[in-house]
């Protein structure tokens, strides 16, 4: 019994005869259809994960609604509701426009924009580790950084190859790794947007995808996940699903699970003690 | 034992070599330490007592190890490190014989104004321990420490964290408690030669074990003084001279003299300096008043040549401004670093923090971060730091049960980081502005995380009314929800930096195929008041692959068509719910 409670609390031990997890791990994307695709129904909670994208606006757009969910003081993984904490842009491409982000729930207070250059990865890193940001993101496109859009006479980077990822940001399988660690230590999310060049090459995140603009919104291909299936193919509304994400409304994002589900820790190293006392926490949370 | 007087026996020597690692190598002479350096504020220097030369070493360039250093004053070796010691120099020696014995001892001359600054920081230090602190030139201080006493746990105590504190911003010390300030200065300057007479004496309960240094009143007090040389007290050489023709070796012989006979052979002065040493005269002295910056110089003793050796420096001085820190209880948000060379003008280096700190680790981790890449452009020969005006700092609050209830401001200590390695520009927070030109509808700002109050989106922006009343009515339909915060559903989530001029094809605008306008556009004209003026007509353009993007036509001048903007979702949907 104590075994199986051991091999229980563990998610990156997939057990083919188990059926997946009753209770969600992850962080809802906003998305109805991802969440049912997604492993946890969501984002993985500690660790890295990538979305490849061509298109600057899908690849933020798919992410919109879990940022209004944290702005708003809800998943707070390790954290307590009330509690601020940064969300962490290192590298954006262009510039994040205020009033959209605003109108869609983001709370700017809680930006934190980090042109680092060659030191992108460094700098995430510093984010991750530090225990005051809620999230990092990092765009790690060679164009990545708008101020070096101002330097390189403005040019209008669509997509980018994989080399001038590694040689301008820092960004080496190396640096990934330790980004991935760093993650799932801290149990804060990592979200690495990437050029679609990087599709090619091995990751360690815990989960891929895809995603271009599409007529109908986004077109979502999940390419890797860890303890669930990949290659599904999905297209998502332009909008997120109304009761999921998009516009804040209370009980929203809220990692939840019903009584006597068993809220499982994300592989975050934690000791029993301060897991169970989370875990009670959680249960008291509103439901939606 | 209402004072307590601290004597630096190697304060000349010490200015110097402050910059290097303790050497730990047992030391023939005066000059070792017979104290352990506080634990966390020397740790490396604890770490060093296990290997000598591996984790200090390491942070210093060949030239900076341990090699014997001596200070003269007019040719006269006046102090030597425990290296020197080695090689036979003592005291005294004449800097040419001193010479003569060692071909690589380096005699560095004796800098008054240094010491006399070393030793008004360390007042400024001891101000934590007393109000009233003192200077007594050229080499100790005198601080009133009978209010002190139940604070810090009685005198044993005040007299342990006292020499613990001194040995962590690396100093030797004497310290000695005694009822009256001369007498305290007396017996702390007379050291070790006098514990030795005394325990030589009868009066061994006194010096036993924790009761060291302590004179606990002026029967004790007494007893002491009479068993140090006569020499201990500041006569001039030819009063000693008379002294020993007197035969009178000992202060206690002199005090059994009649003191009408002893004016009349020393003089008056000497006689009231007596009194004062016995407590039978007041004796006033003037208080050091601590200084509202913080300013500090190292000398090294070596040139150092490349940047990340100076860490170890760099920290002396950053642990002194701790504890003048901690003492005053106060912060500092900017250090201003300067790095002097032999010639041309200092490397200056400013270091900034998001908020008033006093933490050394803080401190030394932003320093070690800009040192790492700080480029010299000459040897370093000395350090000097000073603050801006020292402000009040309240300590953090600490919670009852930190684990469930978070702190409400998250360490700034990440912004510092990041500021420190990329540059104070690179790291900003974001925030709308009510303006309807894109350009100024956004602006970067100082990040601060203030909690989070019932209004979401942007702090309130400038000039919001007058961007209401200056609105053209073709550019606003409809009044849109969290207009007053500059929040707009209706924009893209990412916006160029500066416009994309887009190619047209049979006067269409054109991206990888042509450009579908979709229905509609927003005219945008406004601004002809001030330096920016705009007027363009925006559309929710989209590309043949479905992407969405923020196109406009320009009105004014040439015209044409631009990039402005990438949608992600679909701007049309959830306007106004």
């Amino acid at each position: 019994m104590q075994l199986d409670q051991l091999l229980a609390d563990r998610t990156d031990l997939w057990r083919g005869h188990a059926a997946p997890p009753a209770a969600p791990t992850g962080l809802p994307t906003g998305f109805r259809a991802l969440d049912a695709a997604l492993a946890g129904q969501g984002w993985p909670a500690a660790g890295l994960s990538e979305v490849l994208s061509a298109h600057a606006g899908a690849g933020l757009a798919l992410l919109m609604p879990l940022l209004a969910a944290f702005s708003h003081g809800h998943q707070c993984r390790g954290g307590y509701p009330g509690q601020p904490r940064w969300l962490l842009w290192v590298g954006p491409p262009y510039i994040p426009f205020a009033p959209a982000l605003a109108a869609r729930g983001l709370d700017l207070r809680r930006m934190l924009l980090v042109h680092a250059g060659a030191d992108a990865a460094w700098a995430a890193e510093q984010g991750l580790r530090s225990g005051t940001c809620a999230a990092v993101l990092a765009w790690t496109g060679p164009g990545a950084g708008w101020m070096d859009h101002h330097a390189h006479g403005q040019r209008w980077a669509r997509a980018g190859g994989i080399a001038g990822e590694r040689r301008a940001n820092g960004w080496t399988p190396a640096a990934l790794r330790r980004l991935q660690l760093a993650a799932a230590e801290r149990s804060t999310p990592v979200l690495l947007v990437r050029p679609l060049a990087a599709a090619g090459e091995t990751s360690p995140a815990a989960l891929r995808l895809k995603v271009s603009a599409c007529a109908e919104g986004l077109d979502v291909t999940l390419l890797k996940q860890r303890g669930g299936r990949s290659g599904q193919r999905l297209r998502l509304p332009a909008q997120p699903d109304a009761d999921s994400g998009g516009e804040p409304r209370p009980g929203v994002g809220v990692v939840s699970a019903g009584p006597g589900i068993k809220v499982q820790a994300v592989g975050d190293g934690l000791p029993p003690a301060p897991l169970a006392r989370r875990s009670r926490r959680r249960r008291s949370a509103p439901r939606r | 034992m209402n004072w307590l007087a601290l004597h630096l026996p190697a304060l000349a020597l010490e200015v110097y070599s402050r910059a290097l690692p303790p050497d730990r190598a047992p030391a023939p002479a005066a000059g070792r330490r017979s104290y352990p350096p506080l634990a966390g504020a020397d740790a490396r220097a604890a770490l060093a007592a296990d290997g000598p030369d591996t984790a200090v070493t390491a942070d210093l360039p060949a030239s900076a190890q341990p090699q014997p250093l001596a200070v003269s004053e007019h040719d006269r070796i006046i102090a030597c490190n425990a290296a020197a010691a080695r090689l036979g120099i003592v005291p005294a020696l004449s800097a040419a014989a001193a010479r003569a014995l060692s071909a690589q001892l380096r005699i560095l001359p004796r800098r008054p104004a240094a010491e006399r600054a070393a030793l008004s920081r360390l007042a400024t230090w001891a101000y934590g321990f007393s109000d009233q602190v003192s200077l007594a030139p050229p080499a100790a201080l005198v601080l009133e420490a009978g209010r002190s006493l139940k604070l810090f746990g009685g005198a044993v105590a005040l007299r342990r964290r006292v020499l613990d504190g001194v040995a962590g911003l690396g100093w030797q010390a004497r310290c000695v408690l005694a009822p009256t300030p001369a007498a305290a200065l007396v017996l702390a300057a007379a050291g070790e030669a006098a514990q030795l007479n005394v325990r030589a004496g009868t009066d061994a309960n006194e010096t036993a074990g924790a009761g060291a240094g302590i004179v606990a009143d002026h029967a004790a007090l007494r007893r002491r003084l009479a068993l140090l040389p006569v020499a201990a007290l500041d006569f001039t050489a030819a009063q000693l001279d008379d002294l020993q023709r007197m035969g009178i070796g000992r202060v206690g012989e002199l005090l059994r003299l009649p003191r009408a006979g002893l004016a009349e052979r020393l003089g008056s002065d000497r006689l009231q300096q007596l009194e004062c040493l016995l407590g039978e005269r007041p004796d006033p002295r003037r208080a050091h008043v601590p200084p509202t910056r913080f300013r500090a110089t190292l000398e090294l003793p070596a040139e150092v040549p490349d940047a990340p050796a100076l860490a170890f420096a760099c920290r002396r001085l950053i642990d002194e401004l701790a504890a003048v820190l901690y003492a005053r209880q106060a912060g500092v948000q900017h250090l201003h670093w300067r790095f002097h060379h032999a010639d041309g003008p200092p490397t200056p280096l400013v270091l900034g923090s998001a908020a008033p700190a006093r933490d050394p680790q803080h401190w030394l981790a932003l320093l070690r971060e800009r040192l790492d890449r700080l480029r010299l452009a000459a040897p370093v020969r000395a350090i000097s730091v000073s603050s801006e005006r020292l402000r009040p700092l309240a300590p953090a609050d600490t919670e009852l049960f930190p684990q469930d209830i978070g702190g409400a401001t998250p360490d700034p200590a990440l912004l510092d980081r990041l500021r420190a390695r990329l540059g104070w520009t690179a790291v900003q927070g974001l925030a709308a502005v009510a303006d309807h030109r894109p350009e100024r509808a956004w602006r970067l700002g100082e990040p601060s995380l203030a909690p989070a109050g019932p209004r979401r989106g942007a702090p309130p922006a400038a000039g919001r009314g007058r961007a209401a009343r200056e609105q053209p009515a073709q550019a606003q339909e409809t009044v849109v929800p969290g207009a007053a915060t500059g929040a707009r559903r209706d924009r893209p989530l990412w916006l160029l930096a500066a416009p994309v001029a887009l190619s047209l094809r049979d006067g269409r605008p054109w991206l990888d195929g042509p450009l579908d306008l979709g229905a509609g556009c927003e005219r945008i004209d406004t601004g002809w008041w001030d330096d920016c003026p705009v007027a363009r007509d925006y559309y929710a353009a989209r590309t043949i692959a479905g992407e969405r993007l923020w196109i406009y036509r320009e009105l004014r001048g040439a015209g044409g068509w631009f990039l402005h903007g990438i949608f992600g979702d679909d701007p049309a949907a959830g306007d106004g719910d």
